[in-house]
């Protein structure tokens, strides 16, 4: 009798462990369910976004918005035209990597120095070290 | 003890269980083991459904990766009408947010016959998420996708437009609909007595394949330029209609591409039919002098005609076979050379009947008109040539002045490139590869397709300077680019009326040229149909259009000016 018992019990302990299990498993689904939306949502959003962004750099909305503006905006002369990272080579001694952030104090004195050499045209076409791509 | 009467009863009562308990264990194991699959579709269709998973549509880019054409996903509101029960005010909580009448929303609520109604498709986001904080029953969203075109009119003859299915309507997005639409993916999803989705119980998923991605040869940067030079002559001509096509003549790829009036994609069901037409590939016409290069290739390249060959231009009016020709302007004795150069009628018909109907029909079919050029866009036309047989008498001196013949715009970009590139007649090509949109795989790449030489290197070279003689000191002097040195060939072609004769007040402006000539790396074609009197000549309406996209064509793409203009030598 006591066997009949105890197998009634382990019985009903694994149905109950295994409806357990399902329904944790059914709650488990919801919030997989509600994590997709979600995530479907954001990348969504994401997408809109980036379209915005697109949208806004088009030409055809930039011209519109200065037109509007009245900005008049003209090519540089030849002569203001500077090489492609002509002041990075200058004020960076040999051997260095471009993407070193901070700069020394002798850097600094041999920009300054380039500076006046230049007259101050240097600002107009060479970029920094932070803005070098 | 019991009595019998009662063993009876009770025996019975046993009995009568087991046969029922009996009875149950038979509909069981009838229910569970020898027809079970009935009831199991039964519950299947119940709470598992085959959701179907939408591709998403593939970009198209320009030829720097910049995206043309994008499909978003946006929400889009239907109701179950059955079950909607205070629908008075479901439609006034949902009017102002779907930016509908209320009274239209309120009369699909009440189509109780229906179990399905599209409240509002592809509604604003926001909007959305306001709605499924309000939980209204019976009311659901459901995510579609839609075409998005950032650039609005730019380059949208191009790219065409795809329909509220994203189904491809015009353009490219309908020559490469198949391409671009993927093939949808399904997967089987349980739901409970909500019909919320049980994401953990399901089981078999076919992932949808996104549409490939077309990369253009267009660039976004010249598009615009060339638009904006098209736009500029269009308005203050106020022609009927005009396109530009920019290619690069050493390989045939299209740069850029362009008609007025145009639309914006984004908005296709409010534009016209007329503003949807891609003119550059669908519309023929005469085109008039700019045919007269064609003229100049056959007899320089047979060598029966030499730059320094004389003709004289009868001082501007000509009786020949029935009818009498004019030029713009009386010429005397001319050569061959002046006779491109200043556009001269009567001195190309005399040329083109010192080398007969047969030359110039070769000629004219080794240039590529008469067959469509082979560009990926639809609607493409091959437009008219005809056979030497079918000529009538005066046919020998207008073909080669570029009546007769129907061209397009795109045969003309053909043309010029035949020129610029030194003799070879390359097929235009506006797709430049195609990806996988997930890993940038390249699936092909297109590249430069000669079709046949038409002139020696040495003819091309001639006529470059014949055509740089145009716009230095020809018809063609509004071309002229700052700091560089052009070549082209202007044209105004009068237009056929309804009763057969040709038109004193309607005209087709266009000019054809390269730059720069040393090294020709734009090759551009302007055509305006119908400028208003007294602006009309190709070399006023069409060359200052070739002069400002050449210009800051070239700046762009990083020339330096180099030249100083023969005008700037006069001055």
């Amino acid at each position: 009798m006591s066997r009949f018992f105890i197998s009634l019990i382990v019985g009903t302990c694994l149905a109950l462990g295994i409806v357990q299990q399902r329904v944790w498993l059914i709650s488990l689904g919801y919030r997989v369910e509600a994590s997709a939306a979600v995530r479907d949502d954001l990348l969504d959003q994401h997408r809109v976004l980036e379209y915005n962004v697109l949208a806004l750099e088009s030409p055809v909305i930039l011209d519109g918005r200065l037109a509007r503006r009245d900005v008049q905006l003209t090519p540089p002369k030849a002569v203001e035209i500077l090489p492609h990272r002509f002041g990075t080579h200058l004020s960076q001694p040999a051997g260095l990597p471009l993407s070193q952030p901070e700069s020394s104090w002798w850097q600094q004195a041999w920009e300054a120095t380039t500076h006046w050499f230049e007259g101050g045209q240097q600002a107009v076409a060479a970029p920094t070290l932070r803005e070098d791509r | 003890m019991l009595t019998a009467a009662q063993k009876t009863r009770v025996a019975l009562a046993v009995m009568g269980f087991l046969m029922a308990a009996a009875a149950l264990w038979a509909r069981l194991v009838w229910l569970q083991v020898i027809r079970p699959d009935h009831w199991v579709s039964i519950a299947r269709r119940q709470h598992l459904q085959v959701l179907e998973l939408a591709p998403t549509r593939g970009s198209i880019l320009d030829r720097n990766g910049k995206p043309l054409a994008v499909s978003l996903r946006l929400t889009s509101v239907f109701a179950d009408p059955r079950h909607v029960k205070d629908r008075p005010l479901v439609a006034a909580r949902l009017a102002p947010l779907l930016n509908r009448p209320e009274s239209e929303l309120l009369a699909k609520l009440s189509r109780k016959d229906r179990g399905f109604v599209w409240l509002a498709r592809r509604i604003p986001n926001s909007a959305a998420r306001k709605i499924r904080a309000m939980h209204l029953p019976a009311v659901h969203l459901v995510m579609e996708s839609q075409r998005f075109y950032p650039h609005g009119y730019l380059a949208s003859h191009v790219i065409g437009f795809s329909g509220l299915d994203t189904q491809g309507l015009e353009g490219l997005e309908l020559a490469c609909d198949r391409l671009l639409k993927g093939e949808p993916g399904w997967r089987w999803l349980a739901r409970d007595a909500r019909r919320r989705g049980v994401g953990a119980w399901e089981s078999g998923v076919v992932r949808p394949r996104d549409g490939l991605e077309l990369v253009l040869t267009l660039d976004t940067t010249l598009q615009y330029v060339a638009e904006r030079a098209l736009e500029e002559a269009w308005r203050s001509s106020g022609a009927k209609g005009a396109c530009i096509v920019v290619s690069d003549p050493a390989t045939g790829e299209v740069l850029a591409l362009a008609n007025r009036p145009s639309f914006d994609p984004n908005r296709f069901a409010k534009a016209q039919p007329e503003e949807r037409r891609n003119r550059a590939v669908t519309d023929t016409f005469e085109p008039g002098s700019v045919f007269k290069v064609v003229t100049a290739a056959v007899g320089l390249g047979t060598g029966r005609l030499r730059p320094e060959d004389k003709f004289d231009c009868e001082n501007g009016e000509y009786a020949v076979a029935g009818r009498v020709l004019h030029d713009h302007r009386p010429h005397g004795v001319l050569t061959f050379r002046e006779v491109i150069v200043q556009s001269s009628n009567i001195g190309v018909a005399k040329a083109a009947m010192q080398l007969g109907p047969q030359p110039i029909y070769q000629g004219i079919r080794a240039f590529g008109f008469g067959d469509r050029t082979g560009l990926e866009l639809p609607g493409e036309v091959g437009g008219t040539v005809k056979h030497p047989r079918e000529w009538s008498r005066p046919t020998i001196t207008t073909v080669p002045m570029g009546h007769e013949v129907a061209v397009t715009a795109m045969q003309l970009s053909q043309l010029i490139s035949v020129v610029a590139n030194g003799g070879r007649l390359l097929r235009p090509w506006i797709i430049r590869e195609i990806r996988e949109p997930s890993s940038g795989q390249v699936v092909k790449r297109f590249g430069p397709r000669p079709v046949r030489r038409v002139v020696t290197r040495e003819t091309a070279a001639l006529l470059q300077e014949f055509l740089a003689s145009v716009v230095d000191h020809g018809t063609g002097k509004l071309a002229q680019v700052p700091g560089f040195r052009a070549a082209g060939k202007t044209g105004t072609a009068q237009k056929l009326e309804p009763n057969g004769q040709y038109s004193h007040s309607r005209f087709m402006a266009s000019f054809i040229g390269f730059a720069p000539v040393e090294r020709p790396r734009l090759a551009i074609v302007v055509v305006v149909d119908e400028p208003r009197y007294p602006n009309y000549y190709g070399g006023t309406v069409a060359a200052p259009v070739f002069k400002r996209a050449a210009a800051d064509a070239l700046a762009y793409l990083g020339y330096r000016p180099m030249r100083v203009t023969a005008r700037k030598k006069e001055d």
